[in-house]
């Protein structure tokens, strides 16, 4: 556990410094600062409008993160060799990518939580009234970016970087699109339509189920149960993504 | 007494799926004094790289029977008496030379903060790196880095340290300096283990040899008994140049 506590840190450390966070950061705060732009055209819906935008840029930065930097995050480490002289001290390989995979997350959260700042407090200056809804709506973004950061990690330890974003987003669009996928699968009458289709709604993770970011804006709720079983659905495709990463990379030569 | 032996050491690579397999490693033994520094010689392509890389778990071998400090496996406990310099090493760019060494000394464990950190600063001054202690690595020039890197290789008090290509690219100062500290880190019963191109600083540094040639042993043993064999004007590198390249 110190191990992967040591690596989470030095990973933290290294991004926090590197120049390329910042660039996802301002890209950021301007969609935040468009929301406000965006918001003020309208006469009647300003606060609604800028709060979903704001949420927007929070959820996409993150998902940018987690891919951007996800996807490099092993791979440069074998690219460069860094990893030789990790795992030659008293470490397992599944403890490096626990801890490369903590690292990242460690930052997304601190972006996270300095970008909803923020959005806080801009919903409040516009004469929002905040609850538990905005906070779920935060959550969702946070479990999204954990398991877009967990795929690209599990394609980083056997492809290349360019790759890896490309799979990636692939999946991130597809997750995005499977909810759509079941709903023609029970409109069609198509024997092919709902194998094929059946086949790839249960292979892609729905990344829908984590879409709570509407939630506040119009005022609706969730249940606990829902919320629940989102979350250990999440943990879940996490579990399985490091767990065929780490088994990929305990059988790997490092030449 | 043997800090490390191997037998039977056998790898062979295959580039994809349809190409034959190459046997790089063809099934040598070979060992490590305790205290000694052995130089590891061999022309490019010869299996040196691969050998430390079969001994250090970083890739698998497929045939040997190892031996660490009287124990068959490659585990935590004989990790922690392992240091490893690979060659032309990166690091991590934005950590300083300070942070560097702390992180991989607590990678390693059994130290506390305190000591490590005067360990690290210990090293720092060793390595005439004391006055880039608080530089980022991204700023180091390649002689550093080589400095850095041994400095982490040495950060756990290891007991035997594995440098691949340890002099490559330094110049006369940064070698020398790369010298004194082998002989300072082996007057202090570690065993250095290191593969290098530059004949004259093997002869002089080296007890014992091991030359592979093709992925085959040539020589293991002490460096007088080879050189005692060849004809008295014959240097290291000459028979080197006429037997193993």
């Amino acid at each position: 556990m110190r191990s992967i506590w040591v690596i989470a840190v030095n990973t933290y450390q290294e991004i926090i410094r590197d120049r390329i966070l910042y660039g996802l950061l301002v890209f950021a705060l301007l969609l935040i600062g468009l929301s406000l732009a965006l918001g003020s055209l309208s006469f009647a819906e300003q606060e609604r409008i800028s709060v979903n935008f704001g949420f927007a840029a929070i959820h996409i930065s993150s998902v940018f993160i987690a891919i951007f930097l996800g996807s490099t995050l092993v791979a440069r480490e074998i690219d460069k060799q860094t990893v030789l002289t990790l795992l030659v001290r008293p470490i397992s390989r599944t403890q490096f990518l626990m801890g490369k995979y903590l690292g990242l997350l460690f930052v997304i959260l601190t972006t996270m939580l300095g970008l909803g700042i923020v959005l806080t407090v801009v919903a409040l200056n516009l004469g929002s009234e905040l609850n538990f809804m905005y906070g779920i709506g935060l959550f969702g973004i946070v479990l999204e970016a954990m398991v877009i950061l967990a795929i690209a990690m599990f394609f980083s330890t056997f492809t290349k970087p360019v790759l890896v974003v490309s799979f990636t987003i692939g999946l991130f669009l597809i997750g995005h699109w499977v909810e759509n996928l079941r709903f023609i699968i029970g409109k069609s009458e198509s024997a092919l339509v709902k194998s094929v289709g059946g086949f790839m709604a249960a292979g892609f993770i729905d990344l829908e189920k984590f879409n709570w970011r509407s939630l506040f804006v119009y005022s609706e709720t969730i249940s606990a149960k829902y919320v629940i079983s989102s979350t250990i659905y999440a943990g879940g495709w996490m579990f399985l993504c490091i767990t065929v990463a780490s088994l990929i990379l305990s059988k790997r030569d490092f030449v | 007494m043997e800090v490390f032996s191997v037998k039977g050491l056998k790898k062979s690579f295959q580039k994809n799926f349809y190409s034959p397999k190459q046997l790089v490693l063809k099934g040598f033994d070979f060992s490590i004094k305790a205290g000694s520094i052995t130089g590891f010689l061999g022309a490019n392509g010869a299996g040196k790289t691969t050998t430390m890389k079969c001994m250090l778990g970083l890739v698998f071998p497929d045939e040997g029977e190892f031996n660490y400090f009287g124990e068959p496996a490659l585990n935590s406990n004989i990790k922690k008496k392992l240091g490893f310099l690979p060659e032309r090493p990166y690091f991590y760019q934005y950590l300083t030379g300070h942070e560097f060494l702390v992180f991989y000394g607590s990678l390693t464990g059994g130290m506390t903060k305190k000591l490590l950190k005067s360990r690290a600063d210990d090293l720092l001054k060793k390595m005439g790196l004391w006055g880039a202690r608080d530089k980022a690595l991204r700023d180091y020039s390649k002689g550093m880095l080589q400095k850095v890197g041994l400095a982490q290789a040495l950060i756990h008090e290891p007991e035997l340290v594995v440098l691949d290509e340890p002099m490559s690219g330094l110049d006369p100062d940064g070698r020398k300096a790369m010298k004194d500290i082998i002989l300072e880190v082996s007057s202090q019963g570690t065993a250095i283990f290191f593969s290098s191109h530059l004949l004259n600083d093997v002869e002089k540094l080296c007890k014992e040899l091991v030359i592979l040639k093709e992925g085959a042993l040539m020589y293991q043993g002490e460096t007088s008994k080879l050189l005692n064999s060849l004809d008295g004007s014959v240097s290291l590198e000459d028979y080197f140049v006429k037997d193993i390249l």
